[in-house]
């Protein structure tokens, strides 16, 4: 069986280098038009972003309070909400930057499409992260006696081809936006493409490694 | 069969045939209509509705009169009353922004009739009514003792013949004097209406009649006369003391002051600078575009399914298009506009029925590898997939409630929106996965013929 974990902190450096990347395009972008991202503001309500902010924030706390109701039974399991909280942040994050850094090359600037590009990523770390967890929880009941790490190297294993086939599906389908949707769905299509990218890599890799850390 | 099963199929066909029904552009039998209890009687046509960013709009740009130069407060309020006005004008949200202080930008989704919308939005709104004396006015717009606003009607026409100077009525009571305008029914082209005045006004009204009991009293919109009768002959008191007055008024007056009363007045004069088409490209040209890209995106990712997984690759493309027909279904009852947001909230929760999907199918195929028999790794993949199909819908589904109630509370409608399509999504999919998907792989796994097809034929599963 492939040990996913084993080489686990090469993943964690490649993680860390892209939200290293993510945070230097937003402070350079706050440094050079005085915003971390360039907002439009004639195309985009105020009320937009503060509602993606406070939905963001409900999900940041209900989903992990969910997550520990669900896997109660189940060792480990406020590790389990905090990587949660962390897969989501980090998937987020990713999206900004690559926002930041289409500011700075190509005058991007976010509208509400791009709020609704971050919401949509949540919604897709949450689709990846919870149906893992369920397959932990199911291992750990059927391969009692097997040590922790093993079982979530299983079940992130067992995972990988429907994880793999579902963002395949998703990529291709973005694809076809990104070069026929036209230049109004163009940044849409864009930071959802980043967004699926990104969080498949962490479900599969990262996930993994914050679960047995 | 298993009875399960058998429901579960009787079900999904009646689900899917109604939802075929529902998509089709046809006229829908009134019983269909009937089915959509929540909205009012009369709203009840089955049609897409399109948002402001798929649908032909036209971007109107209104500044402040010339003559009058209204302060940051009174462009604030002028815009609260556009947003207002703007929104009685469609069936779904209008876009409506205030640039540079003294510029309001108006798109009014699938109105075609940019003419109608300047003019709702440009009127002051003024209910009047007013002392017509005994006789009946001859004309169908008036001066009035209040001279201000001006009717900003440009198509209408005096009827009656001025030759002498036009007489001046008296305004008896305005906005400020009334608390509501109910509307009933309409029929034959004509609503009744029925003023209710606040105490004052009514109490202003009754000393009125009883000075002056053979007089005409008339209802002016901005200066137009909607209706006029003997106010003896119909003004009501009610048990409370409250002083009502229900009149017939033609259908598309009554609404729009209805809705210009709901809005109130606006408190700046409004010019038209522009009306142009909105957006870098037409929405029908944008939406024309995602389709495309939609269908050439979805026949790529289709296709490996079907090449990948085969048999139950087949299934899962079934089970997709269960879901995107209910999920159409859903818009054009509920109604749901549709947007690029509620696109985007309904295409991330079909990648969720996609996933749910591929968790039994991949299941299954492990089952059939280790060597178990058909029916049981159906069984086992299905009960087993269980929890974790249950598990994500209710965590997308609480993303979904969170999103809309926040969209709904801080008036931010795209994310509302949104919020509204990913519980859709999140409900259809529950549908396409658990009750569709479920009957379909019994009824076609369970089938002996297709069991001893497949013991010779394991490639057909995608092994």
């Amino acid at each position: 069986m492939l040990d996913i974990i084993e080489n686990g902190r090469w993943h964690l450096v490649a993680a860390g280098i892209l939200i290293a990347l993510s945070i230097t395009a937003l402070v350079v972008s706050a440094i050079t038009s005085g915003l971390p991202l360039a907002l439009d503001t004639d195309a985009t309500d105020p009320q937009t972003v503060q509602a993606t902010g406070i939905a963001a924030l409900v999900t940041a706390i209900t989903v992990p309070v969910l997550v520990w109701w669900l896997f109660r039974g189940a060792p480990n399991v406020l590790r389990w909400s905090a990587s949660t909280i962390v897969v989501m942040a980090y998937n987020t994050l990713v999206p900004f930057g690559f926002y930041a850094l289409m500011g700075m090359l190509a005058g991007w600037q976010a509208d509400e499409l791009f709020f609704v590009a971050i919401l949509v990523v949540i919604g897709l770390s949450i689709q990846d992260v919870i149906p893992l967890l369920s397959r932990i929880s199911e291992n750990g009941s059927t391969h009692r006696g097997e040590p922790y790490r093993t079982v979530v190297n299983r079940s992130v294993l067992e995972r990988f081809n429907a994880t793999l086939a579902t963002r395949l599906c998703a990529i291709l389908i973005l694809v076809a936006l990104l070069f026929s949707g036209g230049l109004v769905i163009l940044p849409l299509a864009a930071t959802l493409l980043v967004g699926v990218i990104c969080e498949t890599y962490s479900s599969t890799f990262v996930t993994a490694l914050l679960l047995t850390l | 069969m298993r009875k399960s099963t058998l429901w579960q199929s009787i079900v999904s066909v009646l689900i899917i045939a109604l939802a075929v029904l529902v998509v089709l552009n046809i006229q829908h039998p009134s019983w269909v209509q009937g089915l959509l209890f929540w909205r009012p009687q009369g709203e009840r046509e089955i049609d897409w509705l399109y948002g402001v960013d798929l649908g032909d709009t036209h971007r109107i740009t209104l500044t402040p009169d010339e003559e009058g130069k209204p302060s940051a407060d009174q462009m604030q309020a002028t815009l609260e009353t556009v947003k207002s006005r703007a929104k009685s004008l469609s069936k779904t949200d209008p876009m409506v922004q205030l640039l540079d202080d003294n510029t309001i930008v108006v798109q009014v989704p699938s109105a075609h009739d940019p003419n109608a919308i300047t003019s709702t939005l440009q009127a002051p709104g003024l209910i009047e009514f007013i002392n017509a004396g005994t006789e009946y006015p001859t004309t169908r717009t008036v001066e009035t003792t209040l001279s201000k606003p001006q009717p900003p009607f440009p198509t209408l026409e005096i009827t009656g013949t001025q030759d002498t100077a036009p007489t001046v009525y008296e305004t008896l009571m305005t906005n400020n004097d009334l608390e509501y305008i109910e509307l009933r029914p309409p029929s034959y082209g004509y609503y009744g209406a029925k003023f209710r005045f606040k105490p004052s006004g009514g109490k202003a009204l009754i000393e009125h009649n009883q000075n002056h009991p053979q007089e005409y009293i008339c209802v002016t919109l901005d200066k137009r006369i909607l209706t006029c009768a003997l106010a003896t002959q119909f003004m009501e008191t009610d048990l409370g003391g409250n002083v009502e007055y229900p009149v017939v008024i033609e259908k598309e007056s009554a609404q729009t002051t209805a809705a210009l009363f709901r809005s109130g007045m606006l408190p700046a004069q409004l010019q038209v600078d522009r009306v142009e088409p909105a957006g870098p490209t037409p929405g029908q040209e944008t939406l024309q575009k995602l389709g495309t890209a939609v269908i050439i995106g979805l026949a790529a990712a289709l296709a490996f399914l079907l090449a990948h997984y085969r048999l139950p690759g087949l299934l899962i493309v079934l089970a997709l298009l269960v879901f995107a027909l209910l999920s159409l279904a859903l818009c054009k009852i509920l109604p749901l506009p549709i947007t690029l947001a509620t696109v985007a909230g309904l295409g991330a929760m079909g990648l969720t029925a996609l996933g749910a999907l591929l968790s039994i199918v991949e299941r299954l195929r492990n089952r059939t590898r280790d060597g178990q028999a058909l029916s049981r790794a159906v069984e086992g993949s299905l009960s087993t997939a269980w929890p974790s199909v249950r598990n994500t819908h209710l965590a997308l589904g609480l993303l979904a409630i969170a999103t809309w109630i926040v969209g709904a509370t801080v008036a931010a409608q795209t994310i509302r929106w949104l919020g509204v399509s990913m519980a859709t999504g999140t409900l259809t999919s529950l549908f396409a996965t658990m009750v569709f998907s479920h009957a379909l792989i019994r009824l076609i796994f369970g089938s002996e013929a297709i069991q001893a097809l497949l013991s010779e034929r394991t490639w057909l599963l995608g092994i």
